[in-house]
């Protein structure tokens, strides 16, 4: 009994991360009609500019993580305006070819500067575990948990409560109405996908210290993020946050009691599930 | 007129090619751009004429070759069994996934068809007795026709094997593209409901187009079996799905020539590009980046509307 | 026994009644116009009565019940549609859009398409003149070989109806063909449709224009909220106490 409550508290705490994936893969999908397959190459590039910052400069792990979601914005600035713009009004394949060629891109890049051995950062933070009543967290895990909540609600927060948000909900919905009304749309769609491709860095940056980096590790958790935008109904932002949730404690619980090979199938285990079950958002043309 | 000798010139290439040469190497090459031909064809069939897109394509190429591989394996069946059997399968399994996700739109299609792709992945990965695991499936019977033997080496029978097959799938390909039944796929890609209206039939059509498709596919991945004459759960990787589509989509989509002219560039690019060596894949990229963004349409509407307006000026 | 016959024929979405019992019925050769104010339900009734959307009630097709069909199976039996919004197909040439309405009176079997049998090429020889005619016959000749995207307005609703006369209609919905077109465009539509009419075609039209609708229609059905409110000829649907009420405002005429 002990054992299941630790295996879905661990399987919460990754699917915390899980979620910011699928979030930021919603979003950029729902506002701005891209499949980013590039998305896990954020997260991925979250990480490494991590592992230079704070290996780099010393300035220690929050500090580090600032200057690297700068870092990161900025260049998410640049791919939106010089790469995703001119593919808007094309088919869907089309922005998903950039994609796809932006995620090879830089994994081979990262592959030149990083090199293909795997690295990892020692927060130098004590391993020694955190018992409350018979559950044991490690206080890194602990740490991610809490920041992934706090960046998920406060992200809720602003799409809900700002003027911004509001914006961004209202081209979610219907650009051209947006458009009509004043919305400059440039500008939501820089800023949709600086928050979404922030969301996917943060979540590598957060897992960086309990994961190897490799410049291919955005594969694995890209297929992910898609299984729980998916799973969650695309565009559909606490539809991702459950999902991403489920899939966490689905892959813990199913690698403790079914087979770790057979882990990281779950993920597309949930997305035939809910296909062939056809919730309702699934089947409508909208 | 002009068409014509296109032809004739591209059959004298392929035709001429493999007595030119005594390099394996070459030859190689020139085997895989006929596996490349098959595939973006069979991919363009669901990308470009049903207007949707099939992210994981290379479950049918996978199966081909595993049906092909382990009956071969098991029964050493001949070849054209196996190759037959290739088609079946991918059809079989085709048509199946095809009634979950044809009620499926846009990106639901997408990403369901990579769902398929990866289960399929980890299933080859993990049923150990019949595909052989993450390490593959070996002893699948090379391609050897006896009856050749004086007058071809085992290569350059390969050689003539797959563009013989490559000619027969073109050649369905273009007669049922240029028929109604390539018209009326057109309209379903253009417009469903209009499509509808006018009395086609969307779902028998749109079925009919993933059998072909899937297929010729399965017919690829049969070949490729016994061309390497081993294959693992490498061949579902999404990476196969990812060249077929930029072949497809840099040559054009739903033009016949287009994903030929695709599959040949694509397979002999990054060939040249091995003496970058570690810069090749990121150069890739990049070649991947800037033919979407200047050649949205593809390469081949490009050039046709370009040699058309040249034409008109003189 | 009439041509085509639609009884208590009922739309709902979700707990809105979009169409209620309406019932009507159109006689061969007929123009038969079904006008209302906007969201009257014309549009959803064109939907129900071409299987694009599912209803209660029954459409009868020279005695057959039709109501059950799918779109295309309803398209079979030369009940074709046009759209309210211009539908077209954007991405080929006027000629290949046409040729694909053409269709339904396809001969070739699939082993005559992949041998290129003499029957083959005796029916795309077939097909092509027929849409000659058909382009000739709407007036676009002379855009055979544009794309749909880029012509104008007017000319686009022309491919429309084109498209749809290609597959032969023995019955031809259309839905607000003269939306959006000016008053010379209004005009040679009007032409059109008339000569539609007399090549032996039974119209039902849903429009806006008034006189366009006066002027070519055998008879009128009004609905108003979903409901039928009135059915006749031009004369007694322009003087019809209800009619005026809910759709002229009394001023209109």
């Amino acid at each position: 009994m002990i054992q299941l409550i630790q295996n879905i508290i661990n399987g919460l705490i990754i699917g915390g991360t899980y979620a910011m994936m699928g979030i930021g893969l919603t979003l950029i999908f729902g506002v701005m009609n891209v499949v980013n397959f590039s998305h896990g190459e954020f997260y991925m590039i979250g990480a490494f500019f991590l592992f230079s910052t704070f290996g780099l400069l010393q300035i220690g792990y929050v500090p580090s993580i600032i200057i690297s979601l700068l870092l990161v914005a900025v260049f998410a600035l640049v791919v939106e305006r010089f790469l995703l713009r001119p593919m808007r009004d094309k088919p869907l394949d089309n922005g998903m070819i950039l994609t796809i060629g932006l995620s090879i891109l830089l994994q081979n890049v990262a592959l030149l500067i990083w090199g293909g051995t795997p690295k990892n950062i020692d927060l130098g933070m004590s391993m020694s575990s955190i018992e409350i009543g018979s559950i044991v967290v490690t206080p890194v895990r602990l740490i991610i948990a809490v920041i992934a909540i706090a960046v998920i609600l406060l992200f809720g927060i602003f799409l809900q409560k700002t003027k911004l948000g509001t914006a961004v909900r209202a081209t979610f919905q219907d650009r051209d109405m947006a458009s009509a009304v004043g919305i400059n749309i440039n500008h939501i769609y820089g800023l949709t996908f600086i928050a979404g491709s922030l969301m996917a860095a943060l979540a590598g940056m957060l897992l960086a210290p309990i994961y190897v980096l490799l410049p291919t590790m955005g594969d694995q958790v890209n297929a992910k993020a898609f299984a729980v935008a998916i799973a969650g109904g695309l565009g559909n932002f606490p539809g991702a946050i459950i999902a991403g949730l489920l899939l966490g404690v689905a892959e813990s619980l199913g690698s403790a009691y079914i087979s770790s090979g057979y882990k990281d199938a779950i993920g597309f285990v949930l997305i035939v599930i809910v296909l062939v079950t056809k919730p309702r958002w699934l089947t409508g043309d909208k | 007129m002009k068409n014509k000798l296109f032809f004739l010139v591209a059959l004298l290439v392929v035709v001429v090619f493999p007595f030119l040469t005594k390099s394996n190497y070459l030859l190689h090459i020139g085997i895989m751009t006929g596996i490349w031909i098959i595939l973006s064809t069979s991919l363009n069939l669901v990308l470009g004429y049903t207007g949707q897109t099939p992210l994981g394509h290379t479950a049918f190429f996978g199966i081909g070759a595993f049906t092909a591989g382990i009956i071969s394996v098991r029964y050493n069946a001949p070849l054209f069994v196996t190759l037959s059997m290739g088609v079946v399968g991918s059809a079989i399994a085709a048509y199946f996934l095809g009634r979950v996700t044809l009620q499926l739109r846009g990106a639901y299609f997408v990403l369901s068809s990579l769902a398929f792709a990866e289960v399929l992945k980890l299933v080859a990965i993990n049923w150990e007795s019949l595909t052989g695991g993450p390490s593959g499936l070996t002893g699948i019977a090379p391609i050897n026709t006896s009856i050749f033997d004086n007058l071809l080496h085992p290569m350059q029978t390969s050689y003539f094997l797959i563009w013989g097959l490559v000619g027969l799938v073109l050649l369905i390909v273009y007669r049922i593209i240029n028929s109604s039944i390539g018209r009326s796929l057109i309209a379903i890609s253009e417009n469903e409901k209009l499509a509808g209206s006018i009395g086609i039939n969307v779902y028998r059509f749109t079925i009919g187009a993933l059998l072909l498709s899937t297929g010729i596919a399965g017919l690829g991945g049969a070949y490729y079996a016994h061309y390497i004459s081993f294959i693992s759960p490498d061949l579902f990787y999404m990476t196969y799905t990812v060249t077929m589509l930029v072949m497809v989509i840099s040559g054009g989509r739903r033009t016949f020539v287009g994903p030929i002219i695709g599959a040949v560039v694509f397979t002999i690019l990054p060939e040249l590009l091995r003496s970058a060596e570690s810069y090749r894949m990121a150069i890739y990229g990049v070649i991947i980046i800037l033919t979407i963004t200047y050649f949205p349409e593809g390469v081949f509407p490009f050039l046709r509307t370009k040699l058309k307006s040249v034409g008109r000026s003189q | 026994m009439a041509y085509l016959q639609v009884k208590d024929l009922s739309v709902s979405f979700g707990g809105l009644i979009a169409v209620n019992k309406v019932s009507f019925s159109v006689d061969q050769g007929d123009i038969f116009a079904v006008i209302g104010p906007n969201g009257a339900g014309k549009t959803t009734l064109f939907n129900a009565i071409s299987g694009f959307q599912n209803k209660a009630g029954v459409v009868q097709f020279q005695g057959e019940d039709i109501s059950s069909l799918q779109t295309d199976q309803i398209a079979k039996r030369g009940i074709v549609r046009t759209f309210q919004h211009t539908t077209i197909f954007q991405g080929i040439t006027v000629k290949e859009a046409v040729l694909t309405g053409t269709y339904k009176s396809n001969q070739a079997s699939i082993w005559d398409i992949l041998l290129r049998t003499k029957k083959f090429k005796e029916n795309e020889q077939r097909l092509s003149s027929k849409v000659d005619q058909v382009l000739e016959f709407t007036g676009i000749t002379a855009f055979q070989d544009d794309y749909g995207r880029n012509l104008p307005y007017g000319a686009q609703r022309l491919v429309e109806i084109a498209i749809a006369l290609a597959a032969e209609p023995v019955i031809l919905l259309l839905d607000e063909p003269a939306a959006g077109l000016n008053s010379a465009e209004k005009r040679s539509i009007s032409t059109l449709i008339r000569k539609i009419q007399e090549s032996g075609v039974t119209i039902i039209l849903v429009e806006h224009d008034m006189p366009l609708v006066m002027g070519l229609s055998t008879r009128i059905m009004v609905v108003d909220h979903g409901e039928k409110i009135a059915e006749g000829n031009s004369e007694e649907i322009a003087h019809h106490p209800e009619v005026i009420k809910a759709y002229l405002g009394g001023a209109a005429c």
